[in-house]
């Protein structure tokens, strides 16, 4: 075997402990020994030791924002490492916008639990949405978010200039029902109240909630008073036709109904308020029946 | 240059190929479109030097990028519904895996990274930034999303020792 000159020896033993300082050692210096500062490729090694040392450090204490100027193969894994976590760090922040499409696929078991994680945080975001929106007794969109719609709605009203009603739907003699045969009776005779309404020849683009006690509004896009009053007799008709059943006894409910439609300058509360005065107008002269607010 | 030049790119350039090639089909390999490219690159730098042929490569790519939007991605005005759709189709075309690092639109500033780049991954290493079309292509995508013109510069790259290639996008002022 060769031997190595002793000062080259001296050289390579300086180098082999300053480069596994890099990796063994809490404190290095920036610098390589001066020793080494002229050896050929040696401060060029000792800068990208230290920098890879410096980005792996940073990103074990969370800080992903280093920047690796060094080329070739392991700056280039840590800088892959480093995009795969940015990125985990952007979809993290959709997710928290609300952008529950977002899944990990470069991360192994991780990938897996943290996908697991944002389909039950969906799923949950899901429920309580529909909780927060809905009706617990007929089902039905609740008056919120009803008036959520409503807003929508007219917003599209406002800027396409296109029309729509409203109607305002108030059952008849309701609080006799609750009074002669309980208000379970009562709960049922609104359930069947929004079957019917279901069941009806809704269009998937119209819309209802429960407003109140026995007062619920539906909304009919792309729809003038006359369409809507169509719509609304076959409604009527269907609700009285049929018999509510509970606990084995039969009876029958109407309801009377104020159509509204929209003008350029109403809000939400001119509207309904129209509707509204149609509905009891209705109720006025006999119940049972449609009112329209010309 | 006019608009009415021979090589006029057209979407209908693309052809039909499930007529045309019935047996072969809609994919080939790898090796094939970087041997096209790479032999334009080494010809067209012959012809026009360095500078230019990477110009010309990312005003391709722009061009590339602004018909690939319109036929493949659906408008979208919402920047997470913009990069899930384009993720999806990016991979399903294999041209690579789209991750985005930042993006900060009201800023006009996006990082992202393409891994498994179609036209880079697996290079050997050149010391040199390579996918200047990519960077027009991307450019074009984000122009063509938001409205706001984008340059964009490959600040890493497989061919300089990087495991993923790396896009720095900046609205122009």
């Amino acid at each position: 075997m060769a031997q190595i000159p002793e000062k080259s020896q001296e050289l390579l033993n300086l180098a082999i402990e300053n480069l596994q300082g890099l990796l063994t050692d809490r404190t290095v210096s920036p610098e390589p020994p001066k020793e080494l500062a002229t050896v050929n490729g040696f401060p060029q090694l000792h800068a990208t030791l230290l920098e890879v040392r410096t980005a792996i450090m940073g990103f074990a204490s969370g800080d992903l924002g280093c920047q690796i100027t060094k080329k070739g193969f392991l700056p280039g894994s840590i800088k892959a490492l480093q995009a795969s976590l940015n990125h985990l760090t952007w979809q993290t922040k959709m997710i928290a916008s609300g952008d529950f499409t977002q899944r990990v696929d470069f991360m192994g078991d991780f990938s897996e639990s943290f996908n697991s994680m944002v389909t039950l945080l969906d799923e949950s975001m899901r429920k309580l949405e529909l909780i927060a929106h809905t009706d617990p007794l007929t089902g039905s969109n609740n008056r919120g978010y009803f008036m959520q719609l409503l807003a929508a709605e007219l917003e599209r009203a406002k800027r396409y200039g296109h029309l729509f009603t409203v109607l305002m739907l108030d059952l008849d003699h309701f609080k006799r029902v609750n009074d002669s045969r309980g208000h379970a009776a009562g709960d049922e005779a609104l359930r069947y109240l929004c079957r019917v309404l279901q069941t009806s020849g809704l269009r998937k683009t119209d819309f209802f909630g429960r407003i109140g006690g026995e007062e619920f509004a539906l909304v009919f896009p792309e729809t003038g008073i006359e369409g809507a009053a169509e719509a609304a007799e076959k409604v009527r008709d269907n609700l009285k036709e049929t018999a509510v059943i509970h606990e084995g006894q039969e009876f029958f409910i109407t309801a009377s109904i104020g159509i509204s439609e929209w003008r350029f300058d109403d809000t939400q509360e001119t509207l309904l308020t129209r509707a509204d005065q149609a509905m009891y107008r209705a109720k006025e002269t006999g119940r049972d029946r449609v009112c329209l607010s010309r | 240059m006019s608009n009415d030049n021979k090589y006029k790119f057209s979407w209908d350039l693309l052809g039909d190929i499930k007529a045309g090639r019935p047996n072969l089909g809609n994919t080939t390999r790898v090796e094939v479109y970087r041997l096209l490219q790479f032999a334009f690159r080494d010809v067209i730098e012959q012809h026009v030097g360095t500078e230019e042929t990477d110009k010309i490569f990312y005003e391709a790519g722009a061009l590339a990028g602004k018909e690939f939007y319109s036929h493949m991605l659906t408008p979208t005005t919402d920047l997470n519904e913009f990069v899930r759709q384009l993720q999806e189709v990016l991979r399903d075309l294999g041209i690579g895996i789209l991750r985005v690092e930042q993006a900060d639109m009201v800023k006009g500033e996006i990082v992202l990274t393409v891994s498994e780049d179609l036209d880079c991954s697996g290079l050997p290493e050149l010391d040199y930034e390579v996918c200047s079309y990519d960077e027009g292509f991307i450019s074009a995508l984000l122009e063509s999303f938001s409205g706001i013109k984008f340059t964009v510069k490959e600040v890493d790259c497989w061919c300089t020792g990087d495991r993923t290639c790396r896009f720095s996008a900046k609205a122009d002022a």
